[in-house]
């Protein structure tokens, strides 16, 4: 199977996302380097892992018509063998009129390790110093360069991708892909990539094989990255009895406060082991919860700040003592049972909108009211076919009801449906 | 089509039909004598004849496929006004088959946003040459006034017990049940003068039993077994709260059943405790509290577990 992030890699240099400025310093650069004005001979393209580097260098290539000579990680670069393929090709091309030009590329000069790579990158400093072909030299972390060989190089930087900017990207791929994702799953990945494109189209390939993303999902896939990141803020909170310090535990995650509150309501009993601490600290929660429910039903996004203060300070003051030994924090039962329950509540949303379009009333209250009164009326498996047909049931929301006789159930409803349309026939034929 | 679900069947086609609802049906029935009608604004509690009353109307109205006439939008699962706006202009779009109008119901217009509703205005100014607006709420109050002040308000009002016990006792009639009066009572009690909801208790039942008692009833209008509502509570007293939140979990999960249908029976249940009665009181009071914080909140299982450590607290003292 293809990878979505070669599938989706820019192919012109409008299509990288973000780092306008940086991407057209890189054209230009370039371009100063074959009318030979360029001061250095080697450009440093710096920055964190998928942020488009490489991706900004070959498209520029096509652009302009170029070719690539490509070393990265994965090959051995020690001093000879970078003399051999980059060293061979510095010296070639150039000032030759009608000849194709070529940008050497030089992916990970970070990655060019004193040891196994022996020699490599004295031999680079050699080969930028004579070359007549641009050289770009791609680094996550040019701190880790000697400063002499920095020293040789136009240092210029990608920026950490804006997670509006991911998210922006993951759309358009989730709409070409045909996949339904919900939007705040979408945004989870953003969130969780942390700037990086490629890890985030990574995570949107490997959560959409299905064709659908779902909240639950995606919460799955941040647990897995940060964990550590929650335990602290956990740990933090139940342990402190200074409501500022609470306060800013959470001010590092960069996590929705519906995630963080059933974090907290996980593992406050394991906790406050004190029946009162208890309940004062699940009386926080539940009113942190109250806001976050009027923000869900009014877009009141200011009351989020007293959510937080509730789920954090609240939580902190509500121990009238401290629990010093350590506590293993456990992984909300919550998202578990999201993840079980999801074939269920797809059939059930799914039966609570036929209901409604036949009852003239809202799925939740389809979901709430008519589903137990179908269950019950289920009983009879006359009744059940003749209700299936009503309401227009597949077998696999037939299963919801009746997991062991929806295949017979099923098939008298088609009969009754089939019948109720002919006499229908026969009635409009007579009039 | 045989209408199985009985709260169908039974609805009202006529206007005239709408019970207990005396000032609006003759409000309503002078515009079908006139052919036309203002745009209208129907508040009131759920299950005592709003959206009969709007599809009687239409019915009246249009006679003969008035449904290409009607249409109908619930605000709370359409996903935002631009949906809704969406499909009113579609609906606008072609000319009226009849009556020279067409009619929109808007349900739970209440679960709009202040700026999903201005942009409902907007939709109803554009289309008021061609579409009446019916806005259905259970608080007029929650409607801006600017709609308020182009729709005629019709205030429905709650049922008394007389109409609705009259109702239930001719579908019973119709339907050849017997029913005794505490079960009449308890169906009276638990549905809380929503009309429709004692409805589909009665019909419920009627799965159970053609002879209604209120064992019946009460079998029937509960989705967990009673039994292990009292497991539930007992834990929690015990200040077992472990336990009794994996036992909370196993019911949510295993029934599906919905935080507001377990509270309201964890509320009967304690009244069957044996504990002092003045602690029934209390705990009724908490209950009271966490129903409220779940139609309030986001997330009903952080406010029943929240319940249950109360009830850890209560019982330990
Ligand atoms: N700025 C960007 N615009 C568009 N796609 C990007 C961008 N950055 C990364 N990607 C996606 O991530 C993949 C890897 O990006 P790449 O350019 O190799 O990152 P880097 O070299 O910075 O590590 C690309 O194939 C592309 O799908
Ligand atoms: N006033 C009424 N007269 C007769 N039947 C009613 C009345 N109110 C409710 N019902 C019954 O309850 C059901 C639901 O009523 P509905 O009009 O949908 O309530 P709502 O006020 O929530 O819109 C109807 O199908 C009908 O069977
Ligand atoms: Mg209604």
């Amino acid at each position: 199977m293809r990878l979505w992030v070669e599938k989706y890699r820019p192919q012109r240099l409008d299509q990288i996302a973000g780092n306008a400025t940086s991407v057209k310093r890189l054209q230009a650069w370039v371009e100063e380097f074959r009318r030979g004005e360029a001061e250095k001979k080697a450009l440093l393209l710096h920055g964190p892992p998928g942020s488009g580097k490489t991706s900004a260098a070959y498209a520029l290539a096509r652009e302009l018509g170029y070719d690539i000579v490509e070393t990265n990680a994965s090959d051995i670069r020690t001093k000879t063998n970078i003399e051999r393929v980059v060293g061979t090709a510095s010296k070639m091309g150039g000032l030759d009129p009608g000849q194709k030009g070529r940008i050497l590329l030089v992916d990970e000069v970070d990655g060019i390790h004193g040891r196994s790579d022996f020699g490599g990158l004295a031999a680079i400093k050699n080969i930028i110093r004579k070359t007549r072909e641009p050289i770009v030299l791609l680094a996550n972390d040019p701190w880790a360069l000697p400063a002499d060989f920095r020293g040789l190089c136009e240092a210029l930087q990608f920026k950490r991708l804006d997670r509006r900017l991911v998210l922006r990207v993951l759309k358009e791929i989730s709409a070409k892909e045909g996949i339904a994702a919900d939007e705040k799953a979408l945004a989870t990945i953003a969130t969780n990539a942390n700037g990086d494109l490629r890890a985030a189209i990574n995570d949107l390939q490997s959560l959409g094989q299905g064709g659908r993303i779902g909240v639950e999902d995606s919460a799955s896939l941040f647990m897995r990255d940060s964990e550590e990141g929650i335990f602290k803020v956990l740990s933090r909170i139940f342990k402190t009895e200074s409501c500022a310090r609470a306060r800013e535990a959470v001010y590092d995650l960069d996590e929705d406060p519906e995630t963080i509150l059933h974090w907290l309501a996980e593992n406050l009993p394991r906790e406050y082991e004190d029946p009162s601490d208890l309940a004062r600290g699940f009386d926080s929660l539940s009113r942190a919860d109250l806001f976050l429910g009027r923000i869900k039903k009014r877009q009141s996004w200011r009351l989020l700040g007293y959510a937080s203060d509730l789920m954090t300070c609240g939580v902190s003051l509500s121990k009238r003592r401290r629990y010093h030994r350590f506590t293993r924090y456990q992984y909300p039962a919550f998202f578990a049972m999201l993840a079980r329950t999801r074939a269920k509540r797809d059939l059930t949303a799914a039966v609570s909108a036929k209901i409604s379009r036949r009852c003239h009333v809202s799925t939740k209250v389809a979901a709430q009211e008519f589903i137990p009164l179908v269950r019950a009326l289920f009983r009879d498996p006359v009744r059940a076919a003749r209700l299936s047909s009503y309401f227009g049931f597949e077998q696999r929301e037939i299963e919801l009801f009746d997991p062991d006789r929806a295949k017979e159930i099923y098939g008298e409803a088609q009969k009754i449906t089939a019948e109720r349309i002919t006499t229908r026939g026969v009635q409009t034929a007579l009039f | 089509m045989v209408e199985e679900v009985w709260v169908e069947k039974y609805r009202p086609k006529k206007i005239e039909e709408i019970v207990g609802q005396e000032e609006v049906t003759k409000r309503l029935s002078t515009y079908v004598e006139a052919g036309n009608m203002p745009n209208m604004l129907f508040a009131g509690p759920p299950g005592i004849g709003k959206t009969t009353a709007a599809l009687a109307l239409a019915m009246e109205l249009f006679g003969e496929g008035w449904e290409a006439n009607f249409l109908e939008l619930n605000a709370s699962d359409e996903r935002g006004i631009d949906v809704v706006r969406g499909k009113i202009k579609e609906f606008a779009r072609t000319k009226a088959l009849r009556g020279g109008f067409k009619i929109i119901f808007l349900d739970e217009a209440d679960a709009l946003t202040k700026d999903a509703q201005n942009a409902m205005r907007r939709s109803m100014e554009r289309y008021s040459s061609v579409c009446r607006f019916i806005l259905s709420c259970n608080y007029s109050s929650k409607i801006i006034e600017p709609i308020q002040s182009r729709c005629a308000l019709f205030r429905f009002r709650q049922l008394r017990e007389d109409a609705i016990r009259d109702r239930l006792s001719y579908i019973s009639g119709k339907e050849g049940l017997t029913i005794t009066d505490d079960a009449m009572e308890l169906l009276l009690l638990s549905s809380e003068g929503d009309l429709r909801r004692a409805i589909n208790m009665l019909q419920s039942s009627s799965a159970i039993k053609k002879e209604i008692d209120a064992e019946v009833v009460s079998a029937a209008t509960s989705v967990v077994m009673p039994g292990e509502i009292r497991r539930l509570i007992e834990l929690a007293m015990k200040g077992e709260f472990m336990e009794s939140r994996k036992l909370l979990r196993e019911l949510i999960m295993g029934y599906g059943v919905a935080g507001e249908d377990l509270i309201a029976q964890i509320h009967r249940e304690v009244f069957r405790l044996s504990v002092p009665d003045e602690m029934k009181i209390h705990l009724a009071g908490v209950i009271g509290e966490y129903e409220f914080r779940i139609v309030e909140g986001s997330n009903e299982i952080i406010q029943l577990e929240a319940m249950l450590a109360q009830f850890a607290l209560k019982g330990g003292k």
